[in-house]
């Protein structure tokens, strides 16, 4: 087993895997930019290593600086977590080539899943079904022009280095076709440096729903049941459960045997997951995507399972073999995760900056906090807005959505807007608590995004805020002391009023 | 009984019209007349009774002993309010008006808690005040508002002279700093 982990990465999940590497008895390693000295993932880390400038660009996407903190930190490996260069096979090879061991898989799988394309070759020689599609082409190609012929509109136009819903159109009609498809070449060249897209049938309301695998260094590969991620918003999850209302246990075993497949088709090593398209009126499924690192909504599958997956990814990575079986996957009860963004959900999901003035988590049975934030603390403009997630366990899915439910209300967050009330709305919506839901359910339910206040609590708000108003102009150092003036730090304060003649 | 007027404004998650309202305390009641608000040209009044208030954070009762959590600081002009799962974002009124001004009193200041015109000021710059002592008497909505010293000390400063009209967290009086001139 390693020593000594650096993690490239900041926020929750930096946190997340320090106390990992801690209960293992391994040393973490932070790095920070000049924006999180003092962050929450420096401070659970050991050791740590500033990265000078504030821009991702200069410090957590920076492959050279990296590997040289983790070298002169004495790290044995580096664990990249998610987003930033966790699926950026150059950084993987860095790693390797700098005697250091990469937490994930290795960077060929890494490059031939990255690449939409090849990830659905990969599929395809697996036996998986994926969405019909036209290879990559140009605007105005014939093969563009007969794949529209043949499957008809709306239509999607993917890039082929896609990722995080950019470069990715919805095209409704032909004489669209062209221009959109020349758009979303042009915003994939700048996102990802590379512009080619491909054509895709487009699958109305499906259900995002992924599998978990783990897979070793020696041939052993398990799935660990699946996650519903249906509830997104701008193409990215704010909700996640498991087990998934839309699976029957025949169907899981379906999607669980081609992730499995795929994953070996691929030589997958470590923790991985399928994202499938889910239609729920025929039972179909299509693969979407592999994502080669640990996903943002892994706790939920930790919390049914018992487990910790970056301990096994840990084990994995130093070279132990994976002991489960597939036999051994028995999930306990229902678990729904909580992505609370600084961002406005009323106006449509604005970031939010600011600092963190009040910041009290609600706790409690079957309550987890993955958080990468202090009271205190500056919410930047350089990063993702996402502050922590809240996961809820339950026996029950009806259980565990009103202990979410029950735990967001009470969740005390001032100085910046999250989007709390918008989650606590989903788990309220009869739609939401039916199951039956899809990857438009955001859309179909608009009054989601729009604050629902009744006239009682306005009006008790606007009590309050006079009260505390009240307790500012007295000078009461913003705190309430009480009309006796005891303890004040004013030396000043009304002491009430009696009516003129 | 206490009484207290003003005018606050919602920035969040509606922006309204102004609104005013009237305090008055009693018993450890508050009960909060409002006027303008949820409709135009309406009247609320809503009794609380706010039952714990420490490091920003509290616990009110409705007339039905329902109990609300909150949870309240100030940014910048701005208040936020968090109420039983919900932000909602105020603002003074008179801070839009007069912009961030009250930012620049220091804890020694007596502000004025409301605007008026000052009735009389019972002290002059040197006085030595007692806790409790009446210093300055306001005038506002036909209603006379008595201020005092909440600890003994040195008036150091008077800002302001009978007759004079004042915005509400106008500096009154300036108090010199503990133990500066005292015994």
């Amino acid at each position: 087993m390693f020593a000594k982990v650096l993690v490239a990465n900041r926020g929750e999940i930096a946190v997340r895997i320090n106390q990992t590497l801690r209960t293992m008895g391994i040393t973490p390693v932070a790095v920070y930019s000049e924006p999180d000295a003092g962050a929450p993932h420096v401070n659970t880390a050991e050791q740590s290593v500033a990265l000078p400038g504030s821009t991702a660009e200069d410090t957590y996407l920076n492959i050279a600086r990296l590997v040289q903190a983790a070298r002169d930190s004495g790290a044995d490996a580096i664990h990249p977590g998610y987003g930033f260069l966790s699926e950026n096979p150059a950084f993987a090879r860095a790693c390797q080539d700098a005697g250091m061991s990469f937490i994930g898989p290795t960077p060929e799988s890494m490059a031939a899943l990255g690449d939409k394309l090849r990830s659905k070759d990969i599929a395809i020689a697996a036996g998986v079904p994926t969405v019909p599609s036209a290879p990559a082409c140009q605007p105005g190609d014939r093969a563009a022009a007969e794949f529209a012929e043949r499957w008809g509109f709306p239509l999607m136009v993917k890039a082929a280095a896609g990722g995080g819903g950019r470069g990715m159109r919805l095209v409704n009609r032909r004489q669209d076709l062209d221009g959109d498809m020349e758009l979303a070449s042009r915003e994939a060249q700048a996102a990802f440096g590379d512009g080619r897209v491909f054509l895709e049938r487009y699958i109305a309301n499906p259900r995002h729903v992924e599998m978990q695998v783990l897979a070793d260094a020696h041939g052993h590969t398990i799935h660990l049941g699946e996650r519903e991620c249906s509830v997104q918003r701008r193409h990215q999850k704010i909700i996640e459960e498991t087990p998934s209302p839309a699976l029957t246990p025949e169907l899981r075993e379906r999607m669980g045997d081609a992730a499995v497949a795929l994953a070996r088709q691929a030589g997958y090593v470590n923790a991985g997951t399928v994202e499938f398209l889910l239609d729920p009126r025929s039972g179909d499924f299509y693969f979407l995507e592999m994502n080669a690192r640990l996903q943002v909504e892994h706790p939920v599958t930790e919390a049914v399972l018992g487990l910790d997956m970056v301990e096994w990814q840990l084990r994995i990575a130093s070279g132990e073999p994976l002991t489960l079986r597939q036999d051994d996957i028995a999930p306990r009860g229902h678990a729904v995760e909580c992505r609370i963004y600084a961002e406005d959900p009323y106006r449509d999901f604005v970031p939010s900056t600011g600092t963190l003035l009040s910041w009290r988590p609600s706790s409690g049975p079957g309550l987890r906090l993955d958080s990468g934030v202090v009271e205190g603390q500056q919410v930047s403009i350089y990063y993702d807005p996402m502050l922590a997630k809240l996961i809820a366990w339950a026996s029950s899915r009806e259980l565990s959505l009103r202990r979410m439910e029950v735990a967001l209300s009470q969740f005390v967050a001032l100085g910046v807007i999250t989007n709390i009330p918008l989650l606590r709305a989903v788990m309220q919506h009869a739609q939401f608590r039916s199951g039956e839901y899809d990857t438009g359910f955001l859309e179909w339910n608009p009054a989601v995004t729009r604050p629902a206040i009744s006239d009682e609590t306005r009006t008790m708000a606007r009590a309050l805020a006079a009260w505390a108003s009240e307790q500012q102009s007295v000078g009461m150092d913003s705190r309430f002391r009480g009309n006796d003036g005891k303890e004040s730090v004013n030396p000043w304060q009304s002491a009430g009023q009696r009516r003129l003649p | 009984m206490t009484t207290n007027h003003g005018e606050m404004r919602e920035m969040y998650p509606h922006v309204g019209e102004p609104y005013r309202y009237r305090t008055d305390a009693a018993e450890g009641s508050l009960t909060f007349q409002i006027d303008g608000g949820v409709a135009e040209g309406s009247h609320t009044a809503i009794t609380l009774d706010i039952e714990s208030h420490e490091s920003g954070e509290g616990v009110c009762r409705d007339v039905s002993g329902r109990t609300h959590h909150f949870a309240w600081a100030w940014v910048g002009p701005e208040l936020h309010l968090w109420l039983d799962g919900a932000l909602h974002v105020f603002q003074r009124a008179e801070s839009r008006r007069r912009g961030r001004a009250a930012g620049a009193e220091s804890s020694e200041d007596v502000l004025a808690p409301m605007p008026g015109a000052v009735l009389e000021v019972l002290v002059a710059e040197g006085d030595r005040v007692e806790r409790n002592q009446t210093v300055v008497l306001m005038e506002s909505m036909k209603m006379e508002l008595v201020i005092t010293a909440s600890r003994s000390g040195v008036v150091h400063r008077v800002a302001v002279e009978a007759g004079q009209q004042v915005d509400r967290g106008m500096r009154l009086l300036e108090l010199a700093p503990e133990g500066d001139g005292g015994d």
